[in-house]
């Protein structure tokens, strides 16, 4: 008797279990309006879905890295921009410790000392604000408002007095700041993410941005190098640098018509075949004349081996050596400028031109690779000369490097290094080149700060000249599975496992307790900041572009059809259903026409759009793309309806 | 598959091809230098006789044994021989080839060559262009150093040179004295290679050929006047065209071809007079994408960041004839 009703039980178990899977099915069919969905599909597509069950809502451990660093002009104090601590550090170097902290809030990055040394300047790029400390005690006695996101910071002496350059790496600007009144005197255009600035004689700073602009189809990418005269606040040259991206350090060379500016050099327009030699990217520096805007690219790998992601760059007082940082070779690498110089002069137009190719160039002029602790980022020299400072920026420490021997002769800790933190480890396999064939690039490479780098990549596992697909921002991942334009990949595992080996970095697949903390580090990290954050009030047209989001009807009164609205696939609170959606973007070589919807979650700072790339602009999403209403019901809308609506997709 | 032999023995046969004597012995690199990072065992098959020569009906190869009863995978399939393979720290097999025959190069100089665990992405690695043409034993040196023992003529005397792995076709030159000693007996590689997943596709039987632009050579900044390529396969003295394929306008093709045999191509001009020629030699591995950037490409160069027009339409679609897929079949390839 008991073995029959332990039968039933199963057997009803069973049927009311398919019962409920059909159920579900028909719910998710209606409520999508869509009839090309296959498989099973979870009832957290839609509902369940919490932004405060999610890692990245949750407290993480935070660490003393190094973001930004300056000397004071007699070289005995070095101070320090912790951005993860919200804290300024100042060591003494001769007893090589940090003697004090203190706080400053809004994630402090970069940082700037006047000539007398009385006091720093330092942004804040959460607080989008530039802060003044006094240099002896590290009070803050002022601040004022800059653009969003400011990096990069360096003083100028004018005529009219001391200007600050900020380098404002979200809004795309810089802002000129006067030291004395303290107050914003211009804001100026600039390239994408500018992010390093360097003063120049002639009251000029030199900005260099991080990104490469946005371009459509088979177009060139570039970054630049902003010229900015600080004393009338003017830019007075915007230079390219072609195929050049993830530009994080700039300096002047003495002596010399050269701007030393770090790149890693792309070549996303070239199918990934292979890995080797340089075809998907290599590291360089730009030497760019600030006067005339010419510029050349020269490598600073090798033919067999690669020093990815360069970042910092310091120059010696007598222009004859320069020191790049390598953040995911964990190396320095110092030039022999001379040599350059040399070089330089016995090349013809067409060697300058190929010369970033060329990988065997860098013997003539590289004189030495100093290893480094974890993802040196940032460099400066002692005011004689003699001793190299490098922020170790994942170890939590800066190395004290002697110039002459080249050897390292000291360290300063700045905080525990995090080794028991997950998140942390996972930040370093995200940073470190040496799991890719011959060290030739890392994660952040394309992802810097785990966002986009705005390119789009034609991978070979898709077949030569098939997919291409634009970089998608790793912020705000989790709970948003599944991965890949084509959805394929159901968890970051999964993504980041063999195949990532296969398709990329074409070497042994990442082990299991990195894959681990790689997931952590990832899934740790929230939507990106925009500039557009709400903090809790929408402006008037803020909220009619809400009310155009969740509009359940157009504007005439005719009904929208569910499955044409946009909150229909792009469902709050991550702006995703996480399903395919065929919105008519394939193009002659996609393969398919159904793409995993992305989260909206930061969309405003993660230019280009679609899944190719092709709209630079979420405008043209609409107006060029979207004729049909085959992405939602949208061509009803006028101009300001659309304006509104971008308001609103903004604050996301 | 023959039984396995000595690399260095293989080598010395390829020289003995045309000095029957006065070839010194090298002594071979420790064996751990000679595994992959998966254990497998890089060895040349199948034994050669002394009058094989360089490019014999059917050359040895190089192979891998994995650990265990798993059988042995062929990593080259090129038409000329190879030999005295050593496994790099970044992973790939160094070995030694004679370099492919072209117009301006009949095939009898030995160069140093570079291929993955798995067979793709075969390279010249040093020694095309330059120096004596007569090298072996070539072994992996601290510091970013390749050395071999070079010599003028087959069996001359040989002497000590090497080149960085920076630049290793700019700096060939004798190894510093220092360097002998370690080069005659290098020991235990001092940590693993690099691994690699394979990213050959057993289900496929065909690869992707890609060339950026097809008019840009080594020697000259003019481009050659090519307008299409000629696709040949097969082994020495047995090459059989498989097709032309036409250059798109910036100079670039894209052509699907046999895996796993020896392929070669001829530039043509617009009236079909062959411009540059490359004997079967390279190979594409079953799903391979390989890419080249010009014809007689500048070795060491990155390509330009530009997208290859050619790309923009299928690959033209190239067969293996019914001889060569026969004689294939049995193995004499």
């Amino acid at each position: 008797m008991r073995r029959k009703v332990a039968l039933w039980s199963l057997v009803l178990g069973a049927m009311a279990a398919l019962g409920a899977a059909a159920g579900a099915r028909t719910h998710i069919l209606k409520m999508s309006g869509r009839k090309d969905l296959s498989g099973v599909k979870g009832c957290s597509n839609c509902h369940f879905v919490s932004t405060s069950r999610l890692a990245w809502s949750k407290k993480r451990p935070h660490h003393a890295a190094p973001a930004g660093l300056v000397l004071s002009p007699d070289g005995a104090r070095l101070y320090v921009a912790l951005d993860d601590t919200d804290e300024v550090a100042v060591a003494d170097v001769a007893a090589r410790r940090v003697t004090a902290k203190a706080r400053v809030a809004g994630a402090p990055t970069g940082i700037a000392v006047d000539p007398t040394g009385e006091r720093l300047f330092v942004t804040c790029r959460g607080g989008d604000r530039l802060a003044v400390l006094e240099a002896r005690t590290l009070a803050e006695t002022g601040s004022v408002p800059v653009g969003v996101g400011p990096i990069g910071v360096a003083h100028v002496a004018t005529p009219a007095g001391g200007r600050l350059v900020v380098a404002n790496a979200v809004s795309d600007d810089l802002s000129v700041i006067s030291v004395s009144p303290l107050a914003e005197v211009a804001r100026l255009s600039a390239g994408r993410e500018p992010y390093a600035v360097a003063a120049a004689p002639g009251s000029r700073a030199l900005v260099v941005s991080r990104m490469a602009n946005i371009t459509r189809g088979d177009e060139v990418p570039a970054s630049e190098v902003t010229v900015v005269d600080a004393a009338s606040a003017r830019v007075t040259l915007r230079a390219r640098l072609d195929s050049a991206h993830l530009s994080e350090g700039i300096e002047l060379v003495p002596r010399r018509p050269w701007a030393l500016a770090s790149i890693v050099r792309v070549r996303n327009l070239v199918p990934i075949t292979q890995v080797a030699q340089g075809w998907v990217m290599s590291s360089g520096l730009a030497l760019c004349d600030p006067v005339s805007g010419k510029s050349v690219e020269i490598p600073l790998d090798e033919a067999n081996a690669y020093f990815a992601d360069p970042s910092g760059v310091a120059v010696d007082a007598d222009g004859r050596r320069a020191y790049v940082a390598s953040g995911g070779g964990d190396v320095v690498t110092v030039v022999d400028l001379d040599r350059l110089g040399r070089w330089l002069e016995g090349a013809d137009e067409t060697t300058r031109r190929d010369a970033i190719d060329d990988l065997q160039l860098s013997p003539e002029y590289v004189l030495a690779r100093v290893p480094t602790g974890r993802n040196p980022r940032q460099v400066v020299l002692s005011p004689d000369g003699k001793t190299l400072f490098v922020a170790e920026r994942l170890d939590d420490s800066i190395l004290l490097v002697d110039t002459e021997s080249l050897r390292p002769v000291g360290r300063i800790a700045l905080g525990d290094g995090g080794e028991k933190d997950p998140i942390r480890r996972g930040e370093r396999v995200f940073a470190r080149a040496r799991t890719t064939f011959q060290a030739q690039f890392s994660c952040r490479s394309c992802h810097p700060d785990a966002h986009v780098d705005g390119l789009a990549y034609d991978f070979d596992i898709d077949g030569v000249g098939r997919d291409i697909v634009e970089n998608r921002s790793l912020q705000g991942l989790d709970g948003t599975a599944p991965f890949k334009w084509n959805g394929k990949n159901p968890s970051l595992k999964v993504q980041c496992g063999p195949r990532f080996a296969k398709v990329l970095t074409r070497a042994a697949p990442f082990s299991g307790p990195d894959l681990d903390d790689l997931d952590a580090f990832l899934t740790s990290l929230p939507p990106t900041r925009t500039g557009h954050e709400t903090h809790g009030r929408l402006t008037e047209a803020q909220e009619r572009g809400r009310r155009i989001f969740f509009a359940i009807q157009m504007t005439d009164g005719r009904p929208i059809p569910y499955s044409s609205r946009c909150s229909t696939c792009h469902r709050p609170p991550l702006y995703t259903d996480r399903l395919p959606a065929d919105v008519a973007t394939k193009g002659p070589f996609d393969s398919t026409g159904k793409f995993d919807v992305p989260h909206l979650l930061g969309v405003a700072a993660s230019a280009p759009y679609l899944h190719d790339g092709r709209a630079a602009t979420l405008e043209e999403i609409w107006t060029i793309y979207n004729p049909k209403d085959t992405h939602g019901i949208t061509n009803y809308m006028t101009k300001h309806q659309l304006n509104d609506l971008i308001e609103f997709l903004k604050t996301l | 598959m023959s039984g396995a032999r000595s690399a260095t023995g293989a080598l010395a046969v390829l020289l003995a091809v045309t000095a029957a004597c006065g070839v010194k012995s090298v002594s071979a690199p420790d064996p751990s230098r000679t595994v992959l990072a998966d254990g497998s065992r890089v060895y040349v098959s199948p034994e050669q006789n002394e009058t094989d020569g360089l490019y014999p009906a059917r050359p040895s190869q190089l192979w891998a044994k994995p650990q265990g009863d798993a059988p042995a995978r062929q990593l080259t399939f090129g038409s000329a021989s190879v030999a005295d393979p050593v496994v790099l720290d970044d992973g790939r097999v160094l070995f030694v080839s004679a370099m492919p025959p072209s117009l301006s190069t009949p095939g009898t100089h030995l160069a140093l060559f570079v291929v993955n665990s798995d067979g793709t992405g075969v390279l010249p690695y040093a020694c095309e262009h330059d120096g004596a043409p007569y090298v072996r034993g070539p072994r992996e040196l601290p510091g970013g150093i390749v050395a071999f023992r070079a010599s003028d003529s087959p069996g001359g005397k040989e002497r000590w040179e090497s080149v960085l792995s920076a630049r290793p076709f700019r700096s060939r030159g004798p190894l510093p004295a220092a360097l002998v000693k370690e080069a005659e007996n290098p020991g235990p590689r001092a940590r693993m290679p690099m691994g690699r997943l394979s990213t050959v596709d057993p289900s496929k039987k065909t690869g992707i050929l890609l060339c950026l632009d097809a008019r840009r050579n080594s020697e000259s900044e003019s481009p050659l006047p090519v307008t299409r390529v000629r696709i040949l396969a097969g082994g020495a003295g047995s090459a059989r065209a498989l097709g032309e394929v036409p250059l798109a306008a910036d100079g670039s093709f894209l052509a699907e071809v046999p895996a796993d045999v020896p392929l070669g191509i001829e530039a043509l001009d617009e009236q079909g007079r062959v411009v540059r020629a490359l004997a079967p030699w390279i190979w594409v591995r079953p799903g391979e994408n390989r890419a080249c950037i010009g014809c007689h490409e500048p070795h060491g160069f990155a390509p330009r960041n530009r997208r290859p027009l050619a790309v923009k339409e299928p690959p033209a679609r190239l067969t293996l004839p019914a001889t060569i897929a026969e004689t294939r079949s049995r193995g004499g390839m």
